[in-house]
């Protein structure tokens, strides 16, 4: 599937088979699950499902006519190889018109989260609902149209603590009217004329190093790099599924559309905190980005750099007072691509991931510390997080309200 | 060779082992260490990775740490780089 990616790089994009796909760890897609599907007076683990089968359908579509495989029996192994290319685990089972019954061994998200609070919590609910969608998704383009198999999650190894999970298919009574994903989306024409912020670190040349690094699942499914558990997710399955998710919680009440959007800040923040601070404590940092690093300051664009490398566009450092402030430009950021093609132009900054992405680069530098190499986990998160003095972000600019890019400041409060 | 070792663990995959070393190791070396274990080596400018039969050691040519991912079968990679020369 490697063979397959197309790198965007003026934009700094990737595409496979005409959907963008991005890097993110097992800590963001866990943390951004829950918070869709905690609220109990919105149908969360709906929208996780139903994104996901829309998303992977028209991906899986692409695939198929891409690789010109037409007999099903090829389709559904493409399928499975595909699953196992993005990082989600392995897909073992038979389908058939009428249904399948398949085997999930080693899902990215029940393994993710037993690694993260299996010593601690017990759950009691199923967790794979981007394989429930993908199954779905995968009978849709085997044998109909999006929308007319529904699936569920009989076994769940996050619920029985055994060593797979379990995802039965079928028919739909009535299908549902769903809606492919927009693909690429709304890019930018041509890259904005930025200058970045003086550094030793060359984000270019870490671009076409990551980039021609055979990321791709190993033989049970699975990612590992940067010492983190990654996957190769389509953009839009994350695009759709916060976007809905505030349009869920509008629906029931419009106060509540600017908590949710805390919290897709917050899952933005996360994130930052656990990728980029196992990837700053990872060999592969401190092989290819730590000899550029002159300053403290540097650590930051290194970051960038590295996020411009993982599918999510092209983010630039634009200015850095040590300890204080920075503003950082995303050009052609992959939710404002998304955003774009999906609602009309916003009343404000809709960018939640990047909000909060911004000031937890500075936070995880001169909050965390990360240069003595803490160990990451919850009690470092809050302990930080929690004693206030930490640096919050804004998005001052936005593509999606009609500016030519997004920008962003974090600022030390 | 004298080692540091921090076992630490990680999400859905066991435990991964940081290896420090007194000194960086030559591609030349890292290359012996994949040959001898019927293992593959990849360079990636300055990042090395080591595809062995039971998982993948991250390795470079400028720092002197490893990361062995090898579920657990370490003993046989560690064993081995006690007994490069300093």
């Amino acid at each position: 599937m490697l063979e397959h990616l197309v790198v965007d790089r003026p934009r700094k994009l990737v595409g496979l088979f005409g959907e963008p796909v991005i890097f993110h760890c097992h800590h963001y897609n866990l943390f951004l699950q829950q918070t869709i599907e905690d609220p109990n007076w919105i149908d969360g683990v709906g929208i996780l499902r139903t994104s996901a089968q829309e998303v992977f359908f028209s991906l899986l579509q692409g695939a198929f006519n891409q690789l010109e495989v037409v007999r099903e029996q090829e389709r559904w192994q493409v399928a499975r190889q595909l699953f196992q290319f993005l990082g989600f685990g392995q897909l073992e089972g038979e389908v058939t018109p009428q249904g399948a019954e398949v085997r999930l061994q080693h899902s990215h998200y029940a393994e993710g989260w037993l690694g993260k609070y299996g010593e601690t919590v017990h759950r009691q609910a199923p967790i794979d609902h981007l394989a429930v969608g993908y199954v779905a998704a995968t009978l849709d383009a085997l044998y109909g149209s999006l929308g007319d198999y529904v699936a569920e999650e009989t076994v769940c190894q996050a619920v029985t603590r055994g060593d797979h999970c379990l995802i039965q298919a079928q028919r739909a009574a009535i299908p549902r009217k769903l809606t492919p994903s927009p693909g690429m989306g709304c890019v930018i024409d041509q890259p904005a004329p930025l200058t970045r912020a003086k550094t030793s670190v060359d984000y270019e040349a870490l671009n076409e190093t990551l980039w021609g690094l055979p990321l791709l699942g190993d033989d049970q499914g699975q990612i590992r790099a940067f010492n983190v558990l990654l996957t190769r997710m389509p953009a839009n399955y994350y695009n759709r599924i916060q976007y809905r998710f505030l349009d869920a919680l509008r629906q029931v009440n419009p106060d509540l559309e600017g908590v949710g959007c805390d919290l897709l800040r917050e899952s933005g923040h996360v994130c930052v905190f656990y990728t980029f601070g196992n990837i700053m404590e990872s060999v592969e940092w401190e092989s290819l980005v730590q000899p550029m690093i002159q300053t403290d300051t540097d650590w930051i664009h290194g970051g960038y750099a590295v996020a411009s490398s993982l599918g999510w566009g092209r983010w630039e450092l634009l200015e850095i007072e040590s300890g204080r402030f920075c503003r950082v430009a995303i050009d052609g950021n992959y939710e404002t691509n998304y955003f774009l093609s999906t609602y009309p132009r916003s009343a404000a900054g809709a960018c939640f991931f990047a909000q909060g992405a911004v000031p937890a680069m500075m936070n995880i530098v001169y909050q965390g510390q990360i240069t003595q190499k803490p160990t990451l986990n919850e009690t470092l998160y809050n302990t930080l997080f929690r004693r206030g003095n930490y640096f919050r972000g804004q998005e001052v600019r936005a593509r999606e309200q009609g500016d030519p890019w997004c920008e962003f400041t974090a600022t030390a409060t | 060779m004298e080692i540091n070792l921090l076992r630490r663990r990680e999400c859905g995959a066991g435990w991964a082992v940081d290896v420090s070393l007194p000194r960086v190791l030559t591609l030349a070396e890292l290359e012996q260490l994949a040959a001898s274990h019927h293992g593959t080596c990849r360079v990636f400018h300055t990042l090395v990775w080591i595809d062995l039969p039971w998982g993948r050691v991250v390795a470079s040519t400028v720092t002197t740490r490893l990361t062995l991912r090898l579920h657990q079968h370490h003993d046989r990679i560690l064993d081995y780089l006690h007994h490069l020369p300093l």
